[in-house]
């Protein structure tokens, strides 16, 4: 029992419709206290008022340069690591107990300490982020040069290739589809430590205004910034899956998923 | 043909692996061990204010959180009144989080009306850096355990119901009709069947879930807190004590590094039955 495409676009509308109607009766009949929830009317308008403000323009520049420099950073890092750790088993083996340690560590924990010796302006916001986002394209890195079609290493060895040559020919193009995934986790991940390091006291950015927004009560303006927040997520999420087929789209793993 | 050949391939991982557990550990320990001590030598040689030496930190640790009379484990009191009732909102709230994702996911396999009307809200979820969501659970429930237990749930929930639809939905159709010709009762073929053929992508979902649910709490405990962990590292930072900053920092990624490793053993025990172990399937 499958829905066609349209009927599925007809009960998303449904249920966003549905979704806002609920909110407006329990806020209006005072179900549940306005200063908790805002009318989904109050909602939208504060939200259509906040979206064309500048204050909100600016905050949102801040955000995205803080999350692209993160990632920027984390890849520039992340990438080398892993061709080298993806090309030696052995120092895989022995990094792999450093990186176990350290991946499971959240970055936020870091914070206190990273506001005692950063500030609580760009550097700091980019160094824990990019310390998120480093693991993903790193660990997708190394998965994707490991996965490397050995017959192919050793055609590049017969051609006389260096061990530089077969990287930069055939190991970094086979290993492309698994970076650019975790390129893509790295992104979404340097976004969502950012916007986490403005709620909790960073300074400019889209966190900082709903902090603000929250501390002096107003719901709605609160609401309106946690939905804005979070169709940035799904713009973010679109362009990066539209990047990534555009890139992607000689690879035979891509291929497959196409037909 | 080439599942075989993977099968057998990880079969013969597994032994080797499983044959030198001693070996694997002998050859992870000594990067740790030398990290750290690079740490210790590096901060002792240059003495920044904000790097302190790792023993020296792991001093103040053990007095902050490891100072407390065998009868309470060696547990230390602040330890029973600042960590131990963050410990509690986080299971309380991803378990929480995690029951009602399994629930909700289930409905969305079954009734694809109601799927289709949830999916633009799972995917705004999805996509949601979900600490956003602290001033709203605040506003909603306080600043008080029940709003950071909320909180946990609310974000713990998402990649929940994900994984449970996608797994339910992309169950094998020849298993599930022939565990149907079987005559089971449907809540027998629910639980017995099509539950455990969904279960790698439930865990998948769960797993994502633990480490969201880990960072929420440390969020929700450096958020304007009076109690907790939070409240202590925040009152250290305040007054400059790098060393009492450092210890429940350290607390924080013990926490994060715990939990991550009791949900990798809960899940391989879990998932042992499973014929292509979660390694092969990457």
């Amino acid at each position: 029992m499958e829905l066609s495409f349209r009927e599925r676009m007809l009960w998303g509308v449904v249920g966003i419709l549905a979704l806002l109607a609920t909110m407006q009766i329990v806020v209006a009949t005072g179900l549940v206290s306005s200063r908790a929830m805002p009318t989904a009317t109050d909602m939208l308008l504060a939200f259509a008022n906040l979206v064309v403000s500048q204050t909100f323009l600016f905050a949102l520049a801040a955000t995205l340069l803080a999350s692209m420099l993160a990632f920027l950073l984390s890849s520039l890092v992340g990438i080398p690591l892993g061709v080298v750790l993806g090309t030696s088993p052995t120092a895989e083996k022995v990094a792999s107990g450093l990186i176990e340690t350290l991946r499971p560590i959240p970055a936020i924990a870091l914070m206190p300490i990273a506001i005692l010796s950063l500030g609580i302006g760009l550097e700091m916001k980019v160094a824990l982020a990019a310390l998120a986002a480093l693991w993903p394209v790193m660990i997708s890195t190394i998965a994707g040069v490991r996965d490397t079609d050995s017959m192919m290493v050793r055609a590049g060895r017969s051609f006389t290739w260096g061990s530089l040559t077969i990287m930069r020919k055939i190991q970094l193009p086979a290993a492309l589809p698994f970076i650019i995934s975790g390129a893509r986790q790295s992104v979404s991940l340097a976004l969502v430590i950012v916007v986490t390091l403005e709620l909790l006291g960073a300074r400019e950015g889209i966190g900082d205004v709903i902090r603000q927004y929250s501390a002096a009560g107003r719901v709605d303006y609160v609401f309106a910034g946690v939905l804005a927040t979070g169709l940035l997520g799904l713009g973010l999420h679109a362009v990066l899956g539209w990047v990534e087929r555009r890139l992607m789209h000689w690879a035979p793993q891509y291929r497959k998923a196409a037909k | 043909m080439t599942t075989q050949t993977q099968l057998i391939a990880t079969q013969a991982k597994q032994k080797k692996k499983r044959s030198s557990p001693l070996g694997k550990v002998a050859i992870r320990l000594p990067a740790l061990v030398i990290a750290i001590l690079l740490w210790q030598l590096a901060a002792t040689a240059f003495s920044t204010p904000f790097f302190p030496p790792f023993f020296s930190i792991v001093a103040r640790f053990q007095e902050d959180w490891l100072s407390g009379p065998a009868t309470q484990l060696f547990l230390s009191d602040a330890f029973y009144t600042n960590a131990l009732p963050t410990i509690g909102r986080l299971a309380i709230g991803w378990i929480l989080g995690a029951l009602l994702g399994v629930t909700i996911g289930s409905l969305i396999a079954y009734l694809p009306r109601l799927g289709a009307a949830l999916e633009p809200l799972v995917r705004f979820g999805m996509s949601l850096p979900t600490p956003a969501l602290l001033p709203l659970a605040i506003a909603f429930f306080g600043l008080d355990a029940g709003g950071k237990i909320f909180f946990i749930a609310l974000g713990a929930i998402w990649p929940v119901i994900v994984g449970t639809a996608a797994g339910l939905r992309g169950a094998d159709p020849v298993a599930v009709s022939s565990a149907r010709s079987l005559n089971l009762s449907p809540a027998t073929l629910f639980l017995r069947v099509r539950i455990p053929l969904a279960s790698p992508q439930i865990m998948a979902g769960l797993r994502v879930s633990v480490n969201a649910a880990v960072l929420l709490i440390i969020v929700a405990e450096l958020y304007a807190t009076t109690t907790g962990i939070g409240f202590m590292i925040v009152s250290a930072q305040r007054n400059f004590d790098v060393l009492g900053t450092w210890s429940g920092v350290f607390l924080l990624a013990l926490l994060g590094i715990v939990c991550n490793g009791l949900f990798v053993l809960v899940e391989r025990r879990v998932m042992r039955w499973q014929i292509i172990p979660r390694e092969a399937q990457k």
